[in-house]
């Protein structure tokens, strides 16, 4: 392993594993770094200061920030199916054989020709694409779109499928803690102490915060010390859970959290099984925010080179990773947060040119600072910073009094002031406060049950932090009934954290709000002036904000130019909408295991295995996997299967699984009265040991669903619906109970998956049955007539259901088994009626034979059918109150002109007709006036030799004889049908009752 | 009418027949993290009380089985019976080993006149799930609470189950017995459900049993 060097590496210091050095790739270019590192600090460490190019201009750009917030750093991370785009570099743990590439820039990051971009800048200004790519319309996706899609982006997306695994989770708390630095830690101590159920979430791989680069005394040790006694404490206690490398990105309702969980990030791949990544569903509560603050920036004339850093990355980059992002320093604060990286600097021997102070009077301990570290102050701002891709060449600063001054430096941090992490506490809707004091947003009215503390809370102190962190853990917890004794607050002095704003300073280069977008404040103020005077339309306009960092580093800033721009003052202005996500994450993540043919789940037949080892292709049906047609070797086609199968089953016998079928056991004294109000039709007379074709109508009176209803004893029914409608008839059936008449004792119970349910049907149906009935059970036709059912015994003891009912409009029955005897049953039907012919049929042989015989299922069941139409009138009772019939005599249902069932053939027989074409009167125009309907269902017979179809059509019971045009313009067709009655064969029921 | 089928009965097809169980404690790091086992298909009965007849139908229940049906989403056992909440005034009586069709014949005798009596023997699949990482793959399958805290040993749910609709419970405890979950979703869901527990759990190191598996290393042992 060849160690390449690191130049900007310190010799002491960070968290960094020195002992572990790990090779990665940037580009091609080997490089190298620690465990510990970050892949910005490590390039960082290795000299790379170039990282990407921007969005439209294609600028070079540096590592801006060393955390979440990065705008500029963004990477292909990884190869092949696992290459990630716009991983942002600051968030990215070091492993060893890392590799990573720049994005948006062509053919390198060092020589873009796309950078050309930049020279046309003012055509590029906010609104160009609205203004310009307008004419003509159709350019818009031939032309224009592709073009600017090559020219603008970030990276792209891998074009394999991804090969990892993700997970959803859910957890529960009391108290949801959402940071883990010294505010979130000492909530976390308060809550766990006091006997609360605790998460404790963090971004971060470790728990910390800004301590962990900012260093500092608590209770009077090193915060690294007290850093590992906190997280020590709260992995021995019971209720707490600690959650690194988990961003929480979105608030909502009851308390529930959406949160990232990065299982498996930092390693080259993830561990045998293991999740890549784990999103959580987190329901508490209580919760603590404790989400910190973000650094904002300066906008100022160059401030884009590579070089210009947050003056708190820097102190991160020096103090965590060792690594010092440049050679000579400039300091440009607002604020006393800047000298803090002065000192920063400082102690680890770095030099710093000078501190640009935008203070007029600067506070004693900033002068103290200057005077330990012989540091020159410039009280005034820098005015442009002069650079290009290879860094930051020069800054020009400009003095309060009049003066100006050049500084020779490679590195300028900028110190603009603190914004609070606010987000969540403003996912509910709740608008920010603005608080003069720290001149930042601070939350205001919270969604119920949070609590928000710390830096995110505006309390910028070490002290306050602690302070406020455990009150809010304690309260928190204390309201969860948890109010145990937790102790007392660790203790840190409060610095002093002053600041005066200095939003903008103008000039004549550009000078940049929004990186990742390449929004200007000239943007802004272009928007203002074009009428997009509300923040919002500001925002859509230049885009600002609206890239992956969603505005982390640019939004806050940029509402104060409007602000300015506009005469307003911030809090008039106002800040845009926040929503979830806080962080970008993956749609793995989201969609979990439930991808590709796990996205539902699939049913299972009682009689699968026997159809999947003799030839049956499958369907998926609903949620169903049921066989569709059983191949016979010679087969060519699944017509020839299927026509097979229709004529063993019009010919001899055939077997079919319809365990699909809903079915429900309804028992209670008034069993009888309650499917009297269900269906259209009496069941209360119904003899006991028989079974009855029923229909129900939804509440609007149209047809809801249909099936056989057997009488098992006085107060005891067994109900089948259609497969489609099982749950929904289920659901309708309780809601009656339930509410509707709970003045009835009725029990119901889905017995759906308890019975395995064969349909034996044909001519020899009887004989194959006698095959597998046990002796001494009689089912001569005496014993169990066209409608009859009988409980009997099969295969040796096995309890069994037969009733003698007939979709296909043969004599046939229905023979039930516990589901667990389904598979042996098909089996030895087969086995044992093979001398019969018997053969088994799937489901597209029994749509044919349901379509030869008229009846209707879900294609004519469509929610727009009244019984009427369907030609179900006679069925309906005229005597008795049910579900729909007040509805079902509208006047609108009522029309002659309504759609009706009726049947079709091709008047040249040859001709095959499709279901979806539309009926037209023969010489009418094809348009949607003269529409009489449509097909609804067709096939080829092969009972009558030629293709038929069901469909509805205008004033159909009164048409049969009559031609019209079934004219299908999406797949050309165009033939002229003859209409007849909807049942093509047997019309007179002769062979189910013989 | 229910007869209680035999489940070494040749002619009885379990649930995942079709399905070779999984071991993936070696490539995990050699420990052990979950055990998931399908049960063999216990007798079943749904009883429900008659309109106004939950405390009768409740009594007589505790009469013939020896516990008190739970009267909110609970789990109760005694002897081979266990009984589940399933709504109000509704139970899952689970009846294992020799005596379950003699136990249910009594339970439709004693409950004649307050509920009605379904048999639900072949509607389900009953998966077991113990080990250290028992909660934590539930937490991947089910949105409700699963912590000690909120769902001690006994508690039972009719919830989500990876997309599938079912019942989870808490084996009430025993003495000297490893806590475990129980799984009980639609049959003709098994495989589904199984998949998604399985892929749930690997990562822990998972040693998985199908009702199948064990017939068959049974019949190696019998070659043997």
């Amino acid at each position: 392993m060849s160690i390449a060097a690191q130049p900007f590496r310190l010799d002491r210091g960070g968290s960094i594993d020195r002992g572990q050095p790990l090779d990665f790739t940037f580009d091609g270019r080997a490089l190298s770094g620690f465990a510990g590192d970050t892949l910005a600090s490590a390039l960082l460490a290795s000299g790379v200061r170039l990282a990407g190019r921007s969005f439209k201009y294609h600028r070079p750009r540096g590592i801006f920030t060393a955390g979440p917030e990065e705008p500029n750093a963004l990477v292909e991370l990884r190869t092949g199916a696992r290459r990630e785009p716009n991983t942002r570099a600051t968030t990215v743990e070091l492993f060893d054989g890392l590799v990573a590439e720049s994005q948006n820039r062509w053919p390198s990051l060092s020589h873009d020709v796309m950078a050309i971009n930049g020279l046309f800048a003012p055509l590029f200004a906010a609104g160009f694409y609205y203004k310009t790519f307008k004419w003509p319309a159709r350019f818009w996706e031939m032309v224009y779109e592709p073009m600017i899609r090559r020219a603008a982006g970030l990276g792209r997306p891998p074009e394999d499928p991804d090969p990892d695994r993700y997970e959803r989770a859910t957890a529960f708390c009391d108290v949801l803690v959402v940071g883990g630095g010294p505010a979130g830690l000492s909530a976390a101590l308060a809550a766990g102490r006091a006997g609360a159920r605790v998460l404790l979430c963090d971004t971060d791989v470790e728990f910390g915060g800004r301590l962990l680069s900012d260093g500092g005394e608590i209770d009077g040790q090193p915060a690294s010390n007290w850093i590992a006694e906190a997280v020590a404490e709260l992995s021995a206690l019971p209720g707490v859970r600690l959650m690194p490398r988990t961003s929480v990105f979105g608030a909502y309702d009851g308390g529930t959290f959406g949160a990232l969980e990065r299982v498996a990030d930092h390693l080259p791949q993830p561990l045998p099984y293991q999740p890549r990544q784990r999103y959580w569903r987190i329901v508490a509560k209580r919760a603590v925010v404790t989400a910190g603050a973000t650094e904002r920036p300066i906008v100022l004339p160059g401030n884009d080179v590579p070089g210009v850093m947050l003056a708190s990355a820097v102190r991160s980059y020096v103090t965590r990773y060792a690594v010092a992002p440049g050679r000579r320093f400039a300091i440009f604060t607002t604020g006393d947060n800047g000298w803090q990286t002065a000192a920063t600097l400082h102690a680890a021997g770095c030099e710093v040119t000078a501190v640009v102070d935008s203070r007029p009077h600067l506070p004693e301990a900033c002068r103290a600072i200057a005077a330990r570290t012989g540091t020159p102050i410039f009280s005034g701002h820098v005015a442009e910073i002069h650079g290009g891709k290879h860094g930051i060449r020069r800054v020009d600063v400009a003095r309060h009094d009049g003066g100006t001054q050049s500084l020779d430096v490679d590195c300028l941090a900028l110190a603009g002031g603190w914004n609070p992490n606010v987000m969540l506490a403003c996912h509910h809707g709740n608008k920010p406060r603005w608080r003069e004091d720290i001149a930042a947003f601070v939350p205001d009215g919270l969604p119920p049950g949070m609590r928000v503390a710390g830096a995110a809370d505006g309390a910028l102190g070490l002290g306050e932090c602690l302070r406020a962190g455990f009150a809010a853990g304690r309260d928190a917890a204390s309201e969860t009934g948890h109010a145990g004794a937790c102790g007392t607050h660790a203790g840190a002095a409060d610095e002093t954290v002053a600041s005066s704003p200095v939003w903008h300073v103008s000039g004549h280069g550009k000078a940049f709000v929004d990186f990742q977008h390449d929004v200007t404040a000239d943007d802004i103020a272009l928007a203002h002036q074009e009428g997009y005077a509300s923040v919002e339309l500001t925002k859509r306009y230049t885009t600002l904000g609206m890239a992956t960092d969603q505005g982390k580093t640019s939004n806050v800033t940029g509402l104060a130019i409007l602000a300015a721009v506009a005469g307003r003052s911030i809090p008039e202005t106002g800040t845009t909408v926040y929503r979830p996500p806080v962080e970008p994450f993956s749609f793995g993540a989201l969609a979990g295991p439930h991808t590709g043919k796990h996205l539902k789940p699939t049913r299972i037949t009682p009689t699968h295995a026997w159809s999947a080892a003799n030839g049956a292709s499958f369907v998926e049906s609903g949620l169903w996997l049921r066989a569709e047609w059983y191949a016979r070797p010679g087969e060519r086609s699944w017509l020839e299967s299927c026509n097979r199968e229709v004529r063993a089953v019009r010919e001899a016998v055939g077997v079919c699984d319809v365990s699909t079928l809903g079915k429900i056991d309804i028992q209670g004294p008034d069993a009888g009265a309650f499917l009297d109000r269900v269906y259209v039709n009496t069941f209360s007379t119904l003899p006991i040991g028989r079974a009855r074709y029923g229909v129900m109508l939804r509440e609007d009176g149209f047809v809801f669903d249909d099936g056989t209803t057997s009488r098992l004893a006085e107060d005891h029914f067994l109900m089948t619906t259609t497969t489609a409608n099982a749950d929904r008839v289920m659901q309708h059936l309780e809601f009656a109970r339930q509410v509707l008449w709970p003045e009835l004792d009725v029990q119901i119970a889905s017995v759906s998956e308890q019975w395995a349910q064969l349909a034996v049907a044909g001519p020899k149906s009887r004989d194959a049955l006698r095959t597998v009935v046990d002796a001494g059970h009689d089912i001569s036709d005496a014993s169990v007539p066209h409608l009859g059912i009988e409980a009997v015994t099969v295969l040796d003891g096995i309890p069994a259901r037969l009733f003698r009912i007939s979709y296909s409009g043969e004599h046939a029955y229905e023979l039930a088994v516990p589901a667990r005897y389904g598979n042996a049953l098909m089996a030895a039907l087969m086995q044992r009626g093979a001398d019969l012919g018997i053969t088994p049929y799937g489901l597209e042989a029994m749509n044919v034979m349901r379509i030869e015989k008229g009846h209707v299922a879900g294609n004519e069941i469509n929610g727009t059918a009244t019984a009427r139409d369907l030609g179900l009138e006679r069925m309906v009772s005229k005597r008795k109150d049910f579900i729909g019939r007040v509805m079902a005599e509208r006047n609108a249902l009522l029309a002659p002109g309504r759609w009706h069932i009726a049947g079709f053939k091709p008047v040249d027989r040859n001709r095959t007709l499709r279901a979806g074409a539309h009926f037209l009167e023969l010489g009418a125009s094809a348009s949607a006036e003269n529409d009489q309907g449509y097909m609804t269902s067709t096939c080829y017979s092969p009972t009558l030799g030629h293709s038929i179809g069901l469909g509805l059509i205008s004033r159909g019971h009164q048409r049969v004889g009559d031609r019209v045009r079934a004219y299908d313009p999406v797949r050309n067709g165009d033939v002229v049908v003859e209409i007849c009655d909807p049942v093509f064969y047997d019309q007179r029921g002769e062979r189910q009752r013989g | 009418m229910a007869e209680v089928a035999n489940t070494m009965d040749e002619r009885s097809r379990s649930p995942l027949a079709d399905i070779t169980g999984a071991d993936t404690v070696a490539e995990t790091g050699g420990v052990c993290g979950v055990e998931l086992r399908e049960m063999p298909q216990a007798a079943a009965v749904l009883v429900a009380a008659r309109r106004g007849e939950t405390d009768a139908a409740s009594a007589a229940l505790a009469q013939v089985l020896g516990a008190a049906p739970p009267a909110t989403p609970a789990i109760a056992a005694a002897g081979d019976a266990r009984i589940l909440w399933s709504g109000p005034g509704k139970w899952l009586v689970m009846l294992d080993g020799a005596a379950a069709a003699a136990h249910s014949e009594n339970i439709r005798a004693a409950t004649k006149e307050s509920a009605a009596i379904v048999d639900q023997s072949d509607m389900r699949v009953e998966l077991a799930l113990s080990g250290p990482h028992a909660r934590d793959v539930l937490s991947r399958l089910v949105s409700i609470d699963v912590d000690a805290a909120a769902f001690p040993p006994g508690s039972a749910a009719m919830t989500g189950i990876a997309h599938v609709s079912g019942h989870v419970w808490l084996a009430p405890a025993r003495t000297g017995q490893p806590e475990v979950f129980h799984i009980l979703g639609p049959r003709s869901y098994a495989e589904s459900l199984w998949h998604h527990v399985v892929v749930a759990a690997e990562q822990y190191g998972l040693r998985a049993i199908t009702v199948a598996d064990g017939a068959r290393s049974h019949d190696t042992d019998a070659a043997d």
